[in-house]
């Protein structure tokens, strides 16, 4: 038997793989490749992708052919592609595509060629593979020579020389590089640019995912050279899987000391995975959003309560921070920028600081955005530089030049950046980003380059308070270890922090044992957390037609709603208990990003402008701080917030409902109550999420009535609005004239409030149950009247529950104030007294308010019942 | 198969993706109705009595889909089948009672045979020579566990008759 000769096998399979392009059949399951390829000449596109899986169907030789020699079988497929493809070619339609080079890529199964750079080894070595990782650096595009074309000015003809490394023509030509200046006699030559062919070429590296590499190990990576059309397809951070031929290039250093190869993979495939662990193909930027999708939406857009049910569906196993949610909400949709005609850029993206205790899963709620952003980074305090945050100016490693090289800010442009542990990072670092937070640019001069790159990103960043532990009975300034100038960028800060509190507490860990039960839907009990199964048996299946018929349908509609589970929705707040499915969320807050740009009202200007005006203006009182300074950004955060805000509605208005929620979480995030330092026995009191004010009345129990009476006597002012009803309470008790005088101050207060307090105002029953005072019927009489009337018919019933003998409450805060000098008196001299020497010297003051045994009886139990003193058998105790 | 056996037990337990063709009341979650035209996941042994009756049209389960077909064909050995089913083989054959399918008949029993020679290897070896057959007993099914037993058995059998001096 005759060999045959090498062109003559080359020949013989480019015919078979010409007949497999063309063969027609019937099965709707196998791709036509004349249609598929005039579909790719059509969208432009110059590289035809083959399902290996059909190829093994109609030939099991050429499967295997392609998989262990490429060398040998990929460029006659190339060959044959392109014969297929000049007799469809039509040349006034893709007149681009004309004389330009067709290539084949492959996806499907690759059996024991899926590996990943872990597992590469030297058999691997010319076969054909496919990769898993992470795209860690992709090198500049440069063009490579393919044919040089030369005009000898002496002899007026043209030579042409065609150059191949050994990334080309199957690696076996090895033809001199050396590019040619003299003809064979000598004569010289000089170069036809315009006649030259080039072709692009990348180099890029590819590490292991970090969560498949074993235990303990760090994470390998491999060199991949993408050419052509591949260029400029991944960027760094991107998960991919890269199909191609596992290459030995020769020794990059040419001497012959050491008989170690540079390896690299010549790749033909590309395939964008989700750039998020455990999200399956989804991510990679942007989502696809189908018509079906983009009803769903609209439907839910037109609910009333959808700012609620977005921001109550993200982050459901995160228990509470209603306010911090909504916040991230907004941050995910962020405002409206303006580029006005002077060069202002005016930044619409919202920057979000938490401070607080540990454990108060401020590290989680940043996980959660960088899962859930379309683009987002991670980076810590203590983990990145000024430099790594803005740019670097580095060396090239291939060509020596000094060039830049984007840092996380840069790289997060139109994304997040989530910057944990805030507090540890160096000033001189922290500085750095001030730029950034602002201006969204950075501006670099050194090394010779000056440029400025775009960074428009938000930034939401955590933070240690800088005793470790909150301390409330310092200002918020002194707590948090940043300048003003740093606070004042960020539009919201939020302070969350540990409180002890039995009920919360206990509905916290049922939350978190409620998640640790939790399973989702369709998975059994029992088994082990699988890997995407998708990707290790088919590369790259979810764009084609290899994918079983229940998957391609799902990716069609993405489902609205979270499957019921009484373990996941035990928390919802929603009245139905309803949550939003995470990823519909994700495709909510793309489409109403990009597509709804609101714009302001009148209405909703002037009610912005006082609101800014109002913050601006109100006096600080009491113990009242804020927790970062109101300058003129914060009118662009009342702005931005409600942009948001009607983003999130889908309007293209932003309405006076906008900003009222936009005040809302703003006078949530800049009011923290500090206790004052003189108080003896305190417990923290913190005005956090609205559950958390169970607090509250313990500790105004706490309150004895020496201090409230120290309080009056230093010229007791009321700070705005509810905040300090306990004080003014107590205030009031003591005299009737000023407690008159402060009703109407907090009456004045609280009408420019009524919005902002909500979450006071919602624990004010359980405050005044126990409480009954004056001021604040005064208070909630003026107060709006919903409101108003709402709290006081609920204080009368709760008091009339405790008591059959009500007593009027002018009488009862008479008593209190009796009550509290006597209790300063000789008669409580040994700590108690009975009940007639209490009647006795309470009634003895001149006054024309008397008070009988029952009412006294009533009164007393009343301030039993407030730890104010202690009452049992008719023997007064003082506490 | 013994009306008793665990694994026979265990491969009937496997989800079927099914359509209703008529509503069933009390199929659906806490017994509610299942509408006509909706998709549930049945255990197989309910799904089989139902398809019979015609009540449900049954599509084929995850562990027979075109992607794990595909990845059997391409290379048997490389596929951890115990990421995909604990009863491949059991369930196959049980499925194959209900619906006729060559191109299933042939995948299961290539796959069966070339993994058979691995596992007689690896019976002789649970390490293997390059550490690669740890990896490779950790995705049999559990038939094919069982043959791995047995295989392991005999060899020791055979080690200790050949040592025996009697």
């Amino acid at each position: 038997m005759t060999e045959l000769l090498a062109d003559e096998v080359f020949k013989d399979r480019v015919r078979i793989f010409q007949e497999y392009l063309e063969h027609d059949t019937d099965d709707a399951n196998v791709t036509l490749y004349q249609e598929a390829i005039l579909r790719m000449l059509n969208m432009g596109q110059r590289r035809l992708i083959v399902n290996i899986d059909e190829l093994r169907d109609y030939n099991r030789e050429l499967a295997d052919g392609v998989l262990l020699k490429p060398l040998e079988y990929v460029e006659p497929f190339d060959e044959a592609l392109r014969n297929v493809v000049s007799t469809l070619i039509d040349p006034v339609v893709h007149k681009d595509l004309k004389d330009k080079l067709f290539y084949v890529g492959f996806r499907g199964s690759f059996g024991d060629h899926h590996v990943n750079p872990r597992t590469l080894r030297a058999m691997h070595l010319n076969k054909m593979i496919s990769l898993e990782g992470i795209v860690t650096r992709c090198s500049f595009v440069r063009p490579k020579v393919i044919k040089s074309v030369h005009y000898c000015e002496a002899t007026k003809r043209h030579h042409f020389k065609q150059y191949a490394d050994a990334t080309m023509n199957g690696g076996l030509s090895f033809q001199s590089t050396v590019y040619p200046t003299q003809d064979e006699n000598g004569n010289p030559l000089s170069i036809e640019f315009g006649f030259s062919t080039f072709r692009d070429h990348q180099s890029i590296s590819l590490q292991e995912m970090p969560e498949r590499a074993p235990p303990g190990q760090l994470p390998r990576s491999i060199d991949i050279l993408l050419d052509d059309d591949l260029v400029d397809t991944v960027k760094p951070g991107d998960r991919v899987n890269i199909v191609g031929q596992y290459r030995s290039m020769g020794s990059k250093t040419s001497g012959n000391t050491s008989a170690t190869f540079r390896t690299v993979l010549l790749a033909n495939n590309v395939v964008l995975l989700g750039n998020k662990p455990g999200l399956g193909n989804v991510g990679g930027g942007a989502l696809d959003i189908t018509d079906a999708d983009i009803r769903n939406i609209n439907k839910l857009a037109r609910k009333k309560n959808v700012f609620e049910l977005l921001s109550t569906s993200l982050a459901p196993s995160i228990y509470g921070y209603e306010y911090v949610k909504q916040a991230i909400l907004l941050l995910l949709l962020g405002g409206t920028e303006k580029n006005l005609t002077n060069g202002t850029h005016i930044r619409g993206d919202i920057n979000i600081l938490m401070v607080g205790d540990p454990s108060t899963a401020k590290s989680q709620l940043l996980r959660f955005v960088l899962n859930t952003a379309p683009l987002a980074i991670a980076t810590t305090g203590r983990g990145s530089s000024g430099v790594g945050l803005t740019a670097a100016v580095t060396t090239d490693k291939e060509t020596g030049e000094r060039r830049l090289e984007a840092g996380a800010m840069v790289l997060a442009d139109r994304g997040v950046v989530c910057i944990d542990e805030f507090d540890k990072m160096s000033d001189i670092d922290r500085v750095a980003i001030h730029e950034v937070m602002e201006q969204q640019t950075v501006t670099i001069a050194k090394a010779g380059i000056h440029t400025s790159l775009n960074a428009r990103c938000s930034v939401i960043a955590a933070a240690n308070p800088i005793y470790g532990q909150y301390d409330i009975r310092k200002d918020p300034h002194q707590n948090i270890a940043l300048p003003d100038s740093m606070l004042s960028r960020f539009d919201l800060l939020f302070i969350v922090t540990d409180d002890i509190d039995d009920k919360k507490d206990r509905a916290l860990s049922e939350h978190v044992l409620r998640m640790h039960r939790y399973l989702p839907p369709g998975v059994e009990p029992g088994t082990p957390v699988r890997d995407s199964l998708n990707s290790v048996l088919n590369v790259g299946a979810t764009n084609a037609a290899g994918v079983s018929t229940e998957n391609v349908e799902q990716e069609v509609e993405t489902p609205v709603w979270e499957t019921f589970s009484s373990l996941l929705h035990a928390n919802a707040r929603t009245k139905k208990k309803e949550l939003l499915n995470i990823n519909f969320v994700r495709k909510y807050i793309q489409y109403a990003k990009s597509r709804i740009h609101p714009i302001l009202n009148q209405a909703t200007a002037e009610y912005i402008t006082n609101i800014y005006c109002g913050l601006r203006n109100d006096d600080l009182q009491g113990n009242q701080r804020r927790t970062s300074p109101l300058t003129a950004r914060t009118l662009e955060t009342l702005i931005r917030l409600s942009t948001a805000h009607a983003k999130a509605r889908l309007s293209s208005v932003v309405e006076v409902k906008d900003a009222k929620a936009a005040e809302k979480i703003l006078r949530y995030a800049l009011f923290r109550e500090v206790v004052k330092p003189k108080r003896k026995k305190h417990k923290k009191q913190r005005l956090e999420a609205g559950e958390e004010f169970d607090s509250e009345d313990d500790n105004s129990d706490d309150m004895d009535i020496e201090e409230s009476e120290e309080e009056m006597d230093t010229n007791m002012v009321i700070d705005s609005g509810s905040r300090r009803v306990t004080r003014s309470q107590n205030a009031t008790s003591q005299s009737q004239e000023s407690g008159s005088e402060i009703g109407s101050s907090i009456a004045g207060t609280a009408g420019s409030y009524n919005v902002g307090t909500s979450n006071t105002q919602l624990s004010w029953p359980s405050t005044h149950s126990t409480l009954p005072a004056t001021s604040r019927e005064l208070a909630s009489s003026d107060r709006n009247i919903n409101t108003g009337t709402s709290v006081a018919s609920e204080v009368s019933a709760s008091v009339s529950e405790q008591s059959t003998v009500s007593l009027p409450r002018e009488k009862m805060s008479v008593f209190m104030a009796r009550l509290a000098s006597l209790t300063k008196s000789e008669l409580f001299s040994e700590e108690c007294a009975s009940l007639e020497d209490v009647l006795e010297s309470i009634n003895n003051i001149e006054d024309d308010v008397g008070f009988s045994r029952e009412e006294a009886i009533v009164a007393l139990k009343e301030m039993d019942a407030q730890n104010k003193i202690m009452f049992s058998d008719n023997v007064v105790y003082r506490i | 198969m013994d009306y008793y056996d665990i694994d026979s037990i265990l491969s009937e337990n496997q989800k079927v993706p099914c359509t209703s063709t008529v509503s069933i009341p009390g199929l659906g979650h806490e017994g509610r109705m299942v509408p006509t035209g909706s998709k549930v996941e049945l255990p197989f042994w309910l799904a089989e009595v139902l398809a019979i009756n015609s009540f449900v049209s049954i599509h084929m389960p995850a562990p027979f889909s075109s992607v794990v077909r595909n990845a059997l064909k391409a290379n048997p050995n490389s596929v951890s089948i115990r990421d995909i089913t604990t009863h491949y083989y059991h369930f196959a054959e049980k499925m194959l009672h209900l619906i006729s399918d060559d191109s299933l008949v042939q995948i299961s029993l290539n796959t069966l045979r070339s993994r058979a020679m691995l596992i007689a290897d690896a019976s002789l070896n649970p390490q293997g020579a390059l550490q690669q057959n740890s990896q490779f007993i950790e995705g049999l099914d559990d038939f094919e566990k069982h043959i791995l037993r047995v295989s392991h058995n005999a060899h020791r059998s055979l080690i200790n008759w050949q040592n025996s001096t009697s």
